[in-house]
C-alpha cells in the first residue's frame, strides 16, 4: 500500500510552473529523497504533500485519504525545517510537547511520547534548555523529536541538513536514517546534496525545473543514469560530443572532436547523429603512450590533484578536450605533470545520449 | 595639510553642536516647558488649583474628574483597537490579496488628516440625516450628540473618534512586529496540528507582545492626548486636552497649566520604558502549571477549533468593516454633502442654509477662509521648511552617534504629548507670560508646528537611510579618498532624497490639520482647521462642511503623492 501518492500534480506561481505534472508513488516504510537543484521544484513538492501550499491541479494521497483540500493541522505529517523552526519562548521540553498537547493527548500519553522521542535523539538531559541555548545540530534533533511527538507515520523533511556544518550533516544523516527505519516510519527528504540522497535513501527522485527527471535506487542513478543531467547531478562524468560514423549489429562508433573514435556499446542510433558521451571518471583508465584505433584518446597531463586515497588526474587531449580521471593512490603506474600519455575507455561503461536541443550546457546546468 | 584637518573637526563639532541645539531648543524645551513652568510657579499653581480662596480645591476635583474621564476612554478605546486591529495588522503583514495598498493607505489615513475635519465628518455622519441616518432611510441622524455607549457610559462620537485616530498606531506597530517574526513559526504549530487561532494564541501573541504592547500604549497616548477631533464631537462632555483649551481661554493658567504638565509627564512616562523595552530583545517564557492549565486548555483548544473552522473569514470581515465605517465612511459623506448642500439646505430649501450664502453672505466667511487658508499654508510651508533644517542634520546625527538612538526615542514624544499641553506649554515659554519673545500669532503657530515636524520628517528619511545601502556607498567613496562630508553629500543625501521629500510631505500635510495646539497659540490668526472648529460651535453647518471637505480633499491629495514616492 502506497503511502503517499502524488497524481499529476502541478502548482503555477503566476507563469511560472513550478510542478510539473507530477506523479509519484512512496511505498510505507520507503525512505525516498527528492534531488535537484535549486528551483527544481522539490520544496514545493513537499509543502504541497503537507498542505503548506494547495495544488491548480492533480490529486495527493495519504494512505488512502485525499488529502488535497485539507490544512496542514488535519493531515498528521510531521515536518522538519532547514532552521529548525523551535518555538523561541519555550524551552525544548514545551516544544516537544507541543504537537500532543494542541490535540489535547491525555497527560500521561503525552509524557510518555514525549520523554520516549527526546531520548531517541539523545537530548533528554536538555529538557529544559532553550533553542537558543543549543547548537545547530541538537536544535535539528530537537526539531525531529518535536515532529515525531506529534504522532505521525509520515515525517517530511525540508533539507534538514542544510544549515549544519558540514561534520555535524554527516553525523546527523545516519543518524536520521536510522530514526526513521527503527520507528518504522515513511519518510520524504529533500536535499540539494546529492552525496546526502546518495547515502540515505532507498529511492531518490531527481527533480529538475518542476518535473521529475528519474526515479532510482543510488546505484541505478549512479550506474545508469538516464540523461545526461543526471550523469553529472549525481557523482562526476566526463562528457564528449560526437556523432555516430557506423553502426552494427552489437556496437556503434562514434567519431570525437579531431578525429578521436570510439566504439560503444549501445545500437539505436543511426549515421550522422550527434551524440553526447558520458563516462565517470573512475572508468578512464591511464595507459603509457601507444595510439591504436578505437577508444584510446592521446594527451597530456595538465594537473594532478591529490585528494585523500584518490589522485585526480586532468588530462588535456589533444583534440583540446579535458577529461578527468580518478585513480586510487595505491596505483603503480603513475604519471607526471606534462607526461605524454593517453586514456582509454571501456565500452561496457560509456553512456550514450541523444545530443540535447538545448545544447549541453544547458542540458546538464544546475541553475 | 595639517591645519585643514583640525579645521574640519572643529567645524564639525560646530555643526555638531548647532544641530543638538537647535534640537533642544525648538523640539525639546517646549515639551518639557509646561513642567518646569509648574515646578517654578508652583506657589501660585498650589493656590489656584488646590487651596483657592474661592473655591477651594474644586479645579483640583475637576482635573481629577476630566483626567479619569479621558483615562476611561483611552482604555476601552485601545480594547477596540487590539481586538479589531489585531486582524487587521495580521492581514497586512502576511497576506496577499488584491487592493492590500489601498487598505494599508486607509489605515495609515488618520494619521495625516486633519483631525477637526475628521471630527467634524464623524459629527454629521452619525448625528445628521446626510450621513448614515438618510443612508437607511431614516428622517434624522442615527444618533444624537450626547448619545452614550450603554454599559460603558462613554459618548459615542468621542469613542468612534479615538478609534479612528488611535487605530493606525495599534495596526502599524503589530504590523511591523508580525513582519519581523519569521512565518516559519506558525507554519511549524500548524503542522504539529494547531488550528490558526491556537498557533495565534501560543506561538503568535507571545512573540509579537513586545509590538503589541508598544502599539497599545502609543495609542493610549494619543487617545490622552486627542484634542482637534474631540472638539468638535464632545459636546458638554470634557476630556482632560479639552478642559486645558477652555481653561486657558477663561484665563485658569495655573489649572490648565498643571494639567497640562501631568499629561505630558504621564506622556513621558509610558514612551520612556516602552522604548527600552522594544530595544532589547526578550525571551518570553510564559511558564504555567501544566494540570490546571490542561483542564482550561482543552476548553480552549476546542473553541479555537470551532471558531477556527467556521469563522475565520469573519474576523477580517469584520476587522475591516470596522475600519470602513470609522474612516471611509465619515469622509466618503462629508465630500458627497457638499453638493446637496451646496445652494441650499435640501431639507427646508432655505437659501441661508447653503454653502454659497454662509460663504458670501453677511457673515462672509469666505473672507476667513481665505485669509485662514493662507495662515494654514505659510504655517505649513515655514515650519516644514525649519524642520527639515533641524531634521535632516538631526538624522545624520543620530545614525552616525550611539546617543543617536536616545535622541530617536525622545521624538516619539512631540508625537503623544496631548497636543493642547503642547500648545500651552509654547505659549507660557515664548509668549507674553515667559520670555515675552512672541506674541500669541502666526510666529506662535510656526514654533509650535516645528516642535512635531521634526519627528515627522525623521522618521521617514531614517527609514529610506536603513533601508538603502547608504552605508556602504559611504564606506566605498571613504575607500575612494572622500571625507564623510564630502560621501554626505554626494553620495547619501541623493539616495536618501525620497525620504526626506516623503518626510517633508507627511509633515507639511500634518501641519495642514492640526488643531489642537494651534487652537491655543493662535491668537487671531485662524488657520482652517481652527476656523472649522469656531463655525459648529457658531452652528455654521454648510461652511463648515465645504472648509472640512476642501482641507480633507487636500490632505487627500497629499497623501497619495507620498504613498506614490515611498511605493518605489
Amino acid at each position: 500500500m502506497p503511502d503517499v501518492r502524488l497524481i499529476n500534480v502541478t502548482k503555477r506561481f503566476g507563469k511560472i510552473i513550478a510542478v510539473d505534472h507530477v506523479s509519484l508513488e512512496v511505498s510505507d516504510r520507503e525512505y525516498v529523497t527528492l534531488l535537484g537543484p535549486s528551483g527544481c521544484g522539490k520544496t514545493t513538492t513537499l509543502r504541497l504533500i503537507a498542505g503548506l501550499a494547495e495544488p491548480d491541479e492533480g490529486e495527493i494521497y495519504i494512505g488512502d485519504r485525499l488529502v488535497t483540500g485539507l490544512p496542514p493541522e488535519d493531515r498528521e505529517v510531521g515536518f522538519v525545517f532547514q532552521n529548525y523552526a523551535l518555538f523561541p519562548h519555550m524551552n525544548l521540553w514545551e516544544n516537544t510537547t507541543y504537537g500532543p498537547r494542541v490535540k489535547a493527548w491525555e497527560e500521561e500519553k503525552t509524557k510518555r511520547i514525549a520523554n520516549e522521542m527526546l531520548g531517541l535523539v539523545r537530548l533528554a538531559e536538555r529538557k529544559d534548555a532553550f533553542p537558543h541555548e543549543l547548537s545547530g545540530g541538537m536544535q535539528q534533533r530537537a526539531g525531529l523529536a518535536r515532529a515525531l511527538s506529534a504522532g505521525t507515520n509520515l515525517l517530511l523533511l525540508d533539507e534538514p541538513l542544510g544549515a549544519l556544518d558540514a561534520r555535524i550533516r554527516t553525523e546527523l544523516r545516519y543518524e536520521l536514517r536510522r530514526l526513521v527505519k527503527d520507528l518504522g516510519l515513511t519518510a520524504i527528504h529533500v536535499t540539494h546534496d546529492q552525496e546526502e540522497a546518495m547515502t540515505i535513501s532507498d529511492k531518490i527522485v531527481v527533480m529538475k525545473r518542476g518535473a521529475i527527471e528519474q526515479i532510482g535506487t543510488p546505484e541505478q542513478l549512479y550506474l545508469a543514469p538516464k540523461t545526461p543531467f543526471i550523469a553529472n547531478f549525481i557523482g562526476e562524468s566526463n562528457f564528449f560530443e560526437g556523432s555516430i560514423v557506423k553502426t552494427s549489429l552489437k556496437t556503434s562508433i562514434v567519431e570525437l572532436r579531431g578525429g578521436l573514435l570510439i566504439e560503444v556499446n549501445s545500437t539505436e542510433w543511426k549515421e550522422e547523429e550527434r551524440v553526447i558521451i558520458a563516462v565517470r571518471p573512475e572508468n578512464i583508465k591511464l595507459e603509457q603512450y601507444a595510439p591504436a584505433d578505437l577508444n584510446f584518446l592521446p594527451g597530456l597531463v595538465e594537473r594532478i590533484l591529490f585528494i585523500g586515497g584518490i589522485l585526480r588526474y586532468e588530462i588535456r587531449l589533444v583534440n583540446d578536450d579535458m577529461v578527468t580521471s580518478r585513480v586510487p593512490i595505491e596505483t603503480e603506474k603513475k604519471f607526471e605533470v606534462g607526461e605524454k600519455m593517453g586514456v582509454t575507455l571501456d565500452s561496457a561503461k560509456i553512456h550514450v545520449y541523444q545530443y540535447p536541443k538545448e545544447g549541453l550546457r544547458e542540458a546538464i546546468k544546475v541553475e | 595639510m595639517n591645519g585643514m584637518p583640525a579645521k574640519r573637526k572643529i567645524m564639525a563639532k560646530t555643526a555638531l553642536l548647532a544641530v543638538l541645539a537647535s534640537f533642544l531648543v525648538f523640539v525639546l524645551m517646549p515639551t518639557i516647558y509646561i513642567v518646569s513652568f509648574t515646578f517654578t510657579r508652583w506657589n501660585e499653581i498650589y493656590l489656584e488649583v488646590f487651596a483657592n480662596p474661592i473655591i477651594a480645591s474644586e479645579n483640583w476635583l475637576q482635573i481629577q474628574t476630566v483626567l479619569l474621564f479621558s483615562f476611561k476612554i483611552a482604555l476601552f478605546t485601545i480594547a477596540f483597537d487590539f481586538i479589531f486591529g489585531t486582524p487587521l495588522a495580521y492581514l497586512l503583514a502576511r497576506k496577499k490579496f488584491l487592493g492590500k495598498d489601498i487598505l494599508e493607505d486607509i489605515v495609515t489615513l488618520p494619521l495625516v488628516i486633519p483631525t477637526s475635519g475628521f471630527g467634524f465628518a464623524t459629527l454629521i455622519t452619525w448625528t445628521t440625516v446626510s450621513g448614515l441616518g438618510g443612508f437607511f432611510g431614516f428622517k434624522s441622524g442615527l444618533l444624537n450628540l450626547a448619545d452614550r455607549i450603554p454599559l460603558l457610559n462613554i459618548p459615542f462620537l468621542v469613542f468612534a473618534v479615538h478609534v479612528g485616530l488611535t487605530l493606525p498606531y495599534v495596526v502599524l506597530t503589530i504590523k511591523a512586529k508580525l513582519q519581523e517574526l519569521d512565518p516559519v513559526f506558525e507554519t511549524a504549530s500548524r503542522t504539529l496540528g494547531a488550528v490558526s487561532l491556537t498557533t495565534f494564541r501560543r506561538i503568535v501573541f507571545p512573540l509579537a507582545l513586545p509590538g503589541i504592547f508598544s502599539g497599545l500604549v502609543l495609542a493610549f497616548a494619543r487617545s490622552l492626548g486627542e484634542t482637534g477631533a474631540t472638539m468638535v464631537v464632545a459636546g458638554v462632555s470634557t476630556t482632560a486636552s479639552i478642559a486645558i483649551v477652555r481653561w486657558v481661554f477663561e484665563f485658569k493658567f495655573g489649572t490648565a497649566s498643571f494639567l497640562g504638565c501631568l499629561l505630558v509627564v504621564i506622556a513621558w512616562a509610558l514612551i520612556l520604558p516602552i522604548e527600552v523595552l522594544l530595544r532589547r530583545k526578550h525571551r518570553f517564557s510564559i511558564s504555567r502549571s501544566p494540570l490546571q492549565a490542561m483542564q482550561i486548555e482543552r476548553r480552549f483548544l476546542s473553541m479555537e477549533r470551532f471558531i477556527s473552522r467556521r469563522f475565520h473569514q469573519v474576523k477580517d470581515v469584520t476587522s475591516v468593516t470596522v475600519i470602513f465605517v470609522i474612516v471611509v465612511v465619515p469622509i466618503v459623506v462629508v465630500l458627497n454633502s457638499i453638493f446637496p448642500y451646496w445652494f441650499h439646505d435640501p431639507y427646508t430649501g432655505r437659501v441661508e442654509g447653503g454653502v454659497i450664502y454662509q460663504l458670501f453672505g453677511p457673515s462672509n466667511y469666505f473672507g476667513a477662509l481665505s485669509r485662514a487658508t493662507l495662515t494654514s499654508f505659510a504655517v505649513a510651508a515655514i515650519s516644514t521648511y525649519i524642520a527639515a533644517c533641524i531634521a535632516i542634520p538631526l538624522v545624520y546625527v543620530i545614525e552616525r552617534y550611539r546617543f543617536g538612538t536616545f535622541i530617536r526615542s525622545i521624538l516619539k514624544i512631540p508625537l503623544i504629548v496631548p497636543t493642547s499641553a503642547l500648545g500651552l506649554s509654547i505659549l507660557l515659554l515664548w509668549g507674553p507670560h515667559g520670555l515675552g519673545m512672541v506674541n500669541p500669532g502666526i510666529w506662535l503657530i510656526i514654533l509650535t508646528h516645528i516642535v512635531f515636524s521634526v519627528p515627522v520628517i525623521t522618521e521617514p528619511t531614517i527609514a529610506a537611510y536603513e533601508g538603502s545601502e547608504i552605508l556602504s556607498y559611504e564606506e566605498s567613496a571613504r575607500t575612494l579618498g572622500a571625507t564623510p562630508y564630502d560621501a554626505t553629500e554626494t553620495i547619501s543625501l541623493p539616495l536618501l532624497k525620497r525620504g526626506i521629500l516623503a518626510g517633508v510631505i507627511l509633515s507639511f500635510t500634518h501641519s495642514l490639520g492640526e488643531t489642537g495646539a494651534t487652537f491655543i497659540v493662535m491668537g487671531s490668526d485662524l488657520t482652517v482647521p481652527t476656523l472649522v472648529v469656531n463655525m459648529v460651535e457658531a452652528l455654521a453647518i454648510p461652511a463648515a462642511l465645504f472648509s472640512s471637505a476642501y482641507l480633507i480633499a487636500i490632505s487627500l491629495v497629499l497623501l497619495a503623492v507620498f504613498r506614490f514616492l515611498t511605493r518605489r
